[in-house]
């Protein structure tokens, strides 16, 4: 029985030993990941991120909607004919929010750290974000967006315009907070640290999202974009290139060029006539730097013909083109020598510059118009690698002010080559460039304005989708945005 | 264990384990006097005897000997015995493999020469289950499937789990095809899982589990399909580093026991809800003398089939010249403008004509025109005959205290690729002392270590040689053209790669973009039993499986993916420790009610280590140190770890060798888990009813048997799934927010399975079948989920979705022909499984859950309820209600459709395999088919190379270089006609073979295959005994010999390596299969 004993003994024993699981709980914290972050680490990423996905985006979408370029053979559908598909939009929206969500917790951070200029950087990394969200989209969900830690997992659609008065103050705030006291001090790939600078993006953004929702009232866009103007030691803006918003990727890996191989941008791509001839037009120096010089067989041997483009939305195979058009430069996006650094744009100065001239051209300036008009070109020329701008550019009438809203937004058109939608975004506000259409565009070559919701967000969200949808109208390809209206 | 501070035991669930604990400790007293009472009154009698394979009169060593439950002795080397024994008893010899014998002991009945034999089935049979614990088959209420060794070894594959193929009704192995170590996921009875990576089996070596999740075998790339893909920081490919499994030598092993359900299983825990793998290792042996054996195999491989390449049509896009006709020019010449930088094969037919073509002498175009015409192997010419020698030794012996063997077996592996193979050595050794009457120590080792200087890379990128084979132009001669590797004084900086960028040069593939490892695998353990008496024993063990690997992978400068080099060194280190304690009780009353009963605990712990060090591009060309890096090199670690701690329990009782009832109950406690869910139990029970001897039945019926089960088991999850952390950004100083919402409140998986089964021999035990029907539910799986994005997270990770598995697995087996001198015997195996989403989950509003996809979107396995967890998504053609293909009127390709739909099932609808086996006197030939039908593969070779015209199918239409679509367009009013639209070749093939078509790029999965051959002599023992050995066997084999199948590419039997996960029915840039012939020599001295 003393042997039962033991036996029962240490069977006991070993239970308790293998219930035993007080450590358990430390065994399970993450010995790898941190559990909080400073505001300056969430910098780079969400520049990078941004600026990489919209500039592939740039190529792939609003270089087919607004005809710079197309894919070639493209023998059916495609973006260029208009083909928009339910999910065309799910990549900008999924980016849009990743990075958004980033911005949130860098606000968080910089109230958590005491760090207030990052409460700054985010609301001016939010208007840029958001921007590009609600334009594309219309009303998003914002105001209740981003929260599932704090249980909300149905956030409520806002309105563009309640999106876009929370972007402009959120703005306002941030210029002010930059004027203030305090410094950055992480990893920042756009301005490398210099709250100067992120100053002047921050009030050029103003700017940008001031004129988008011009045709409203709500903002009384012209009038505030005058003070802002009026007032350089209040609201500093980009006054040349060295400030602009232009993000340098020199192709070396975390800085990876936003294409994986240099093929996948120079391969299956031509250049459109539309885009081609503007430029030929103008005889712009921009040509040799946006793509190669077209070519044609003569007696056997190819001829290089200058710049010439395929039309976009044409009918049947490449067999047409008794040529081979114009296709991009791949040392643009992506040098040949890795390690040259080359640029991205997120917002241009030539954009603020185009923006004032309209703006001059809002209240019948048109001395100033002409010479905002001028400095936007010059600069729009110049912000390239290798961009000079020749002494005779405005001597052709093609390029030179001819006092209309016209000159200044084709122009705009070609400032804003490679800068996400906002080709598009203009387009759809101003009508300009007139884009030539034909009959194998989709929707009776009415360009669509928008994007359709996520498939997801209806799925998940169903009831606060509804009720943006009844608001909207339609959730379809043809529904017009607030500013638009 | 009330210790256990902060955390709640779930004491309730423990009711069972006192109850178990009680039954056998109110017994002792009484029963040990009515068995001491017997042994008093019988008369002893010595029995000596000798055990013998009754088919070759060889002996038989470890045959165990049972009287009255209780082991009484086991043969020696030499098959003999010499035990003592109660006159009027039943002495019981069994031996795994082989029926079992009963003969009664009378005074004159000593001197026995006992002959077994071989089962064909596993009635009698005596196999190992869970805990090592050897039960005769009858006993059992689950499915077992026992493998003995040899069948193993018959035709020798580099990885044992290739000889399980075809064998074991109701396991299925998937591999990537992806090189020599071809990563196994071995899967028994369906995935229960919507995690492709939970759905493998436990494998269990000697009672100590190993480390053999497939993902840990991943270079850190989880993408097959990595061509031009972007926001990939390492734009590498997967490599397939092999898993543990294939460290083990195939020589060591005695038996593997596949315990195919959770009943069988439920012992093992959390991990052996898949089914488990029980691997037993061969023991030393009491002889004369040492036992020393000698195998040598000598493989060679070529390859199994390959697709149906054309060589008619050269390289070009139907490039026309003035007259209308087809031409090619490698670049500008005066028949026209460049033809040759196409990678496309829709150019002029080979007629030898004269072109000008690229000349590998001054690496440009030549300066005469050049006769136009194929070359057949250049893509064949990428492959070599590969070849295996495995030579092992081992020693082996004992005395009546101790026993021992240790073996040594070496490996070279030169596998079909170019410059790819590994060399493996493995030494083991197995010892067992008996230190005292009462006290036995066994203690095993075995030590791996593999090396290989070049693996390659699989999938569908530039670095891939599948990439390249793809790629390759009729009209390019490979040896040639790419043979001098880099252009003429621009070593390590240009390559050749003449046709297209796109294209890398396949020597540089082959011989410098290479990935090398060296990989230490040691797994031990020892154990101490120690017998307080007959009745109770206790067992402590504890056992460690470790690995490490040093990896490195180097890829040189002007590469599409590196245009300035890449290097990357990857230390991966496992280990993961168990220590059990088993405390048993034996007891059996009147010869008719038999008991044993057990408790015992485990203690789990597992930590892994990964350090990642890499230079995304490099100073200086072709040097691959990290001190060479442009930038700093990156570091990038990882360490994981879990401990789970379990207390299980077990009764087996027995009644009258007619019924068994086994009970069994297990709680875990995991780290992984929130302190209030980390408790959880399970209880299985199972029954087996001898009916023949419970019924008089027929004559003809021998034997019949009835069981019966029912099982729980619980399952943990991953670490670190409780708290938000943020993730390593590739950028210095920075950090990205979590995508995936943590989730404070997991709770434990839980399966749960039914079983039933029939197992009956008729005619004198000449035909043997064993049916099974099984059930199986999974719930509160640990899911990632897809959230809206506008919440913030992309994913959440939360407990739902319920998947049932049920099945029927049938294993007849038979002796049609049993003579002296000849014999056949054959086995069948049939399986099917139906898997079934009940439910995804009922707290998101979710209707669909993406499982795994691959091709950039082209293809995905996608959850849905009602459907599969292998039901492959992606877009098909657009038909009518008559079902003919809708064209374009105006561009005649074929209409897109706008959503997904499903495609097919990438499991089969069943797998069989046809085993058979003949002797004549000392011939033995063995032949086995294996083969499934239904699934479907995804293809995306045949996307490519179709789109390229490079496969047979694309010469429809060479002749007007337009094709027509067969189907119909639709009319403004509704109506069809017939689509008359001609379209130009390439642009036809290219879109109705688009990549994101998964319809026409989609095949049946169905295939039979000759799996093994072998023919095999044993030399006669006279002349054996004039060499001073005992025994010489030779043999021929073969395998992978010979296939069926409509697969048009290398193998259907493939999936995708996704880094750590192995995506069934997809085929994402395939190698070809090797074919292997062998020669074997077994010698025993």
């Amino acid at each position: 029985m003393k042997k039962l004993f033991y036996i029962l003994l240490g069977a006991t024993s070993l239970l308790t030993t293998v219930s035993c699981t007080k450590d358990f709980d430390e065994l399970n914290i993450n010995p790898n990941l941190i559990d909080k972050v400073t505001p300056g680490s969430l910098v780079t990423p969400t520049v990078y991120g941004m600026s990489n996905y919209f500039t592939l985006r740039s190529y792939d979408f609003t270089w087919q909607i607004m005809q710079v370029g197309l894919p070639n053979p493209s023998v059916q559908l495609g973006i260029h004919r208009y083909d928009f598909m339910p999910t065309s939009g799910n990549g900008t929206w999924n980016t849009c929010y990743t990075w958004l969500r980033s911005v949130r917790e860098m606000r968080e951070a910089a109230d958590a750290f005491n760090q207030p200029v990052y409460h700054a950087v985010a609301s001016t990394l939010q208007a840029y974000i958001g921007g590009i969200l609600t334009d594309s989209f219309g009303d998003v969900p914002f105001s209740e967006a981003l929260l599932a830690e704090d249980g909300i997992n149905q956030p409520k659609f806002d309105t563009q315009e309640e999106i876009y008065t929370r972007l402009i103050n959120d703005l306002e705030e941030a210029n002010k907070i930059y004027a203030g006291e305090g410094n950055m001090s992480g990893n920042d790939l756009l301005y490398n640290n210099d709250k100067t600078k992120w100053r002047k993006f921050n009030n050029s953004l103003l700017l940008r999202l001031l004129l988008r929702t011009s045709n409203q009232s709500t903002f009384d866009s012209y009038n505030r974009i005058r003070q802002i103007l009026g007032n350089e030691t209040e609201y500093p803006i980009f006054t040349s290139n060295a400030d602009a918003a232009l993000v340098t990727i020199t192709g070396i890996a975390p800085y990876s060029y936003a294409w994986a191989r240099r093929q996948d941008y120079v391969n299956f791509e031509a250049m459109s006539s539309f885009f081609v001839d503007m430029l030929n037009d103008m005889n712009d120096p921009r040509r040799p730097l946006f793509m190669t010089q077209a070519s044609r067989m003569v007696d056997g041997a190819p001829q290089a013909i200058g710049y010439k483009g395929i039309p976009s939305a044409h009918s049947g195979d490449e067999s047409q083109f008794d040529y081979s058009p114009s296709t991009p430069n791949g040392n643009l996006m992506i040098y040949d020598q890795i390690g040259t650094p080359i640029k991205q744009v997120m917002m241009s100065y030539a954009e603020v510059e185009f923006i004032k001239a309209e703006t001059a051209l809002h209240i019948g300036n048109q001395d100033l118009a002409k010479e905002c008009y001028e400095r936007g070109v010059t600069a729009a020329i110049t912000q390239w690698n290798g961009g000079a701008i020749p002494v005779d550019y405005f001597d052709n009438e093609a390029a030179a002010f001819d006092g209309t809203l016209e000159r200044v937004l084709d122009q705009k058109y070609l400032a804003l080559f490679f800068n996400d939608y906002q080709q598009w975004y203009e387009y759809r506000r101003t009508g300009y460039p007139v884009l030539p259409k034909t009959e194998h565009m989709l929707h009776d070559g009415i360009m669509p304005s928008r994007f359709m919701y996520h498939s997801d967000v209806q799925r998940y969200n169903p009831e606060n989708y509804k009720a943006a949808v009844d608001r909207i109208g339609k959730d379809d390809f043809h529904t017009k945005v607030w500013w638009e209206k | 264990m009330k210790k256990s501070r902060g955390t709640t035991v779930n004491f309730g669930k423990l009711r069972y384990l006192p109850l178990l604990l009680a039954l056998p400790l109110q017994m002792p007293g009484t029963t040990m006097a009515v068995n001491s009472m017997n042994t008093i009154w019988q008369e002893q009698v010595q029995v000596t005897g000798v055990v013998v394979n009754a088919h070759d009169q060889t002996p038989i060593q470890g045959a165990t000997l049972h009287v009255n439950q209780q082991t009484v002795g086991t043969t020696d080397g030499a098959g003999k015995f010499s035990i003592s024994v109660p006159v009027g008893s039943e002495l019981r010899i069994s031996s795994v493999g082989f029926t079992t014998e009963r003969i009664a002991i009378t005074p004159q009945r000593n001197n026995l020469v006992v002959s077994l034999k071989a089962t064909s089935a596993d009635i009698d049979e005596v196999v190992v289950t869970a805990l090592g614990i050897q039960r005769e088959a009858r006993q059992l209420g689950y499915a077992v499937s026992t493998i003995k060794g040899d069948e193993l070894r018959e035709a020798m594959p580099t990885n044992w789990s290739d000889a399980l193929k075809g064998k074991v009704a109701g396991l299925n192995l998937t591999q990537a095809g992806s090189g020599p170590l071809n990563s196994t996921r071995i899967n028994l009875r369906g995935d229960r899982s919507f995690s492709p990576n939970n759905n493998e089996a436990l494998i269990v070596i000697d009672g100590i589990p190993m480390i053999n999740s497939s993902g840990k075998a991943s270079s850190g790339v989880n993408d097959a399909y990595g061509a031009g893909v972007t926001g990939n920081i390492d734009k590498d490919i997967p490599i397939d580093f092999g898993n543990g499994l294939s460290d083990l030598n195939p020589d060591d092993i005695a038996s593997v026991t596949v315990l195919k359900g959770p009943a069988a299983a439920a012992l093992y825990g959390s991990r052996a809800g898949n089914g488990a793998l029980i691997i037993t290792t061969k023991k030393g042996l009491k002889r004369d003398g040492i036992g020393i054996s000698l195998n040598s195999n000598t493989a060679i491989n070529d390859i199994l089939r390959w697709p149906d390449i054309q060589y008619q049509y050269g390289q070009g896009n139907n490039n026309r010249n003035a007259n209308g006709e087809l031409y090619y020019s490698y670049g500008l010449s005066e028949d026209g403008v460049n033809t040759g930088s196409t990678s496309s094969a829709w150019g002029p037919k080979f007629n030898g004509q004269m072109y000008y073509q690229y000349d590998p002498a001054t690496e440009e175009q030549s300066t005469e025109r050049l006769p136009w015409q194929p070359y057949k192997n250049n893509i064949r010419d990428l492959f070599q005959t590969g070849s295996t020698f495995t030579n092992s030794v081992s020693l082996d012996g004992a005395t009546d205290k101790f026993s021992a063997r240790a073996s040594l077996t070496h490996t070279k592996n030169n596998w079909i690729l170019q410059n790819s193979g590994f060399e493996r050595l493995v030494a083991s050794m197995n010892t067992s002392a008996q230190i005292s009457e009462k006290l036995k120590i066994n203690a095993k080792f075995s030590y791996a270590s593999k090396n290989s200087d070049n693996l390659p890379g699989t999938g569908y990128n530039n670095q891939s040689i599948s990439y390249f084979m793809i790629f390759q132009n009729p009209n390019v001669d490979l040896n040639a053209v790419y043979g001098p590797r880099w252009k003429r004084g621009q070593e390590q900086l240009k390559q050749i790669h003449p046709y297209s960028s796109y294209i890398e040069n396949p020597f540089i593939i082959m011989h410098e973009m290479t990935n090398g490892i060296n990989s230490m695998n040691m797994d031990g353990n020892l154990q101490g039993v120690y017998t307080f008496n007959p009745k109770w024993e206790l067992m402590v063990r504890s056992g460690i499986n470790l690995r490490q690997d040093k990896r490195e992978s180097r890829r040189p400068f002007d590469t599409a993916n590196f245009p300035r080099g890449y290097y990357k060194q990857q230390d991966v280190y496992f280990f993961e420790s168990n220590s059990d304690a088993l405390l048993s009780f034996n007891e059996s009353w009147d010869d008719r009610f038999s008991l044993r009963a057990s408790l015992g605990g485990n203690v789990r712990k597992y930590n892994s280590k990964e350090n990642n060090a890499v230079a995304r591009a490099l100073n200086l060309p072709g040097i691959y140190k990290l001190s060479n890096s442009l930038e700093a090199p990156v570091a990038n670690n990882t360490i994981e770890e879990k401990n789970v701690n379990s207390v299980y329990g077990l009764v087996n009782l027995g009644w009258d060798d007619k019924v068994y009832v086994d009970i069994t109950g297990r709680n875990d406690w995991s780290s992984t888990l929130p302190s209030s869910n980390r408790s959880y139990f399970y209880p299985s029970v199972s029954s087996s009813y001898i009916l023949s001897d419970i019924f008089e039945l027929p004559s003809t019926i021998s034997f019949a048997k009835a069981r019966l089960s029912w099982a729980m088991v619980g399952n943990d999850t991953e670490p670190y799934r409780l708290h938000k952390y943020y993730q390593i950004s590739p950028f210095p100083g920075s950090s990205t927010s979590p995508s995936t919402l943590h989730n404070a409140n997991l709770k434990p998986e839980i399966s749960t399975s039914w079983e039933a089964g029939i197992d009956f021999s008729l005619f004198n035990s000449r035909l043997n079948a064993d049916v099974n029907y099984y059930n199986n539910v999974t719930v509160n799986q640990v899911l990632r989920v897809p959230l809206d994005i506008t919440t913030g997270y992309s994913s959440a990770f939360i407990n739902g979705g319920k998947v049932r598995n049920r099945g029927i697995e049938v294993l007849l087996s038979g002796r049609p022909i049993v003579n002296d001198n000849f014999s056949w015997t054959t086995t069948a195996t049939w399986a099917k499984n139906k898997n079934r989403i009940l439910e995804l989950s009922k707290d998101l509003n979710t209707e669909e859950q993406v499982i795994a996809t691959s091709g950039a979107g082209a293809v995905s396995i996608i959850a849905r309820e009602g459907g599969t967890t292998g039901d492959l998504y992606g877009y098909a053609l657009v038909r009518n209600e008559q079902g003919q293909v809708i064209f374009d009127a105006n561009t005649g390709l074929a209409i897109r459709p706008t959503e997904m739909e499903k495609i097919g099932n990438a499991y089969a609808d069943w797998r069989a395999g046809f085993n058979n086996e003949f002797q004549y006197k000392n011939w033995t030939l063995g032949v086995l088919l294996d083969g499934q039908y239904g699934g479907i593969v995804y293809s995306q070779t045949h996307h490519k190379m179709t789109e390229q015209g490079k496969l047979g199918h694309t010469l429809r239409g060479r002749e007007t270089m337009t094709i027509v679509g067969d189907g119909v367009i639709q009319n403004s009013d509704g109506t069809y006609s017939p689509n008359t639209k001609e379209v130009a070749i390439q642009t036809w093939y290219g879109d109705y073979y688009r990549r994101a078509n998964a319809e026409t790029n989609s095949f049946d999965a169905s295939y039979l295959k000759l799996r093994e051959v072998r023919l095999e002599y044993r030399l006669p023992q006279s002349f054996s005994k004039r060499l001073r050995v005992s025994n010489i066997n030779v043999a021929v084999f073969g395998r992978d010999l010979a296939m069926i199948s409509k697969f048009p590419i290398f193998d259907p039997e493939t999936a995708a390596l996704n880094g750590d996960t192995i995506m069934p029915g997809v085929e994402m840039g395939q190698m070809p299969t090797p074919r292997t012939w062998g020669f074997n020599l077994q010698l025993s001295l």
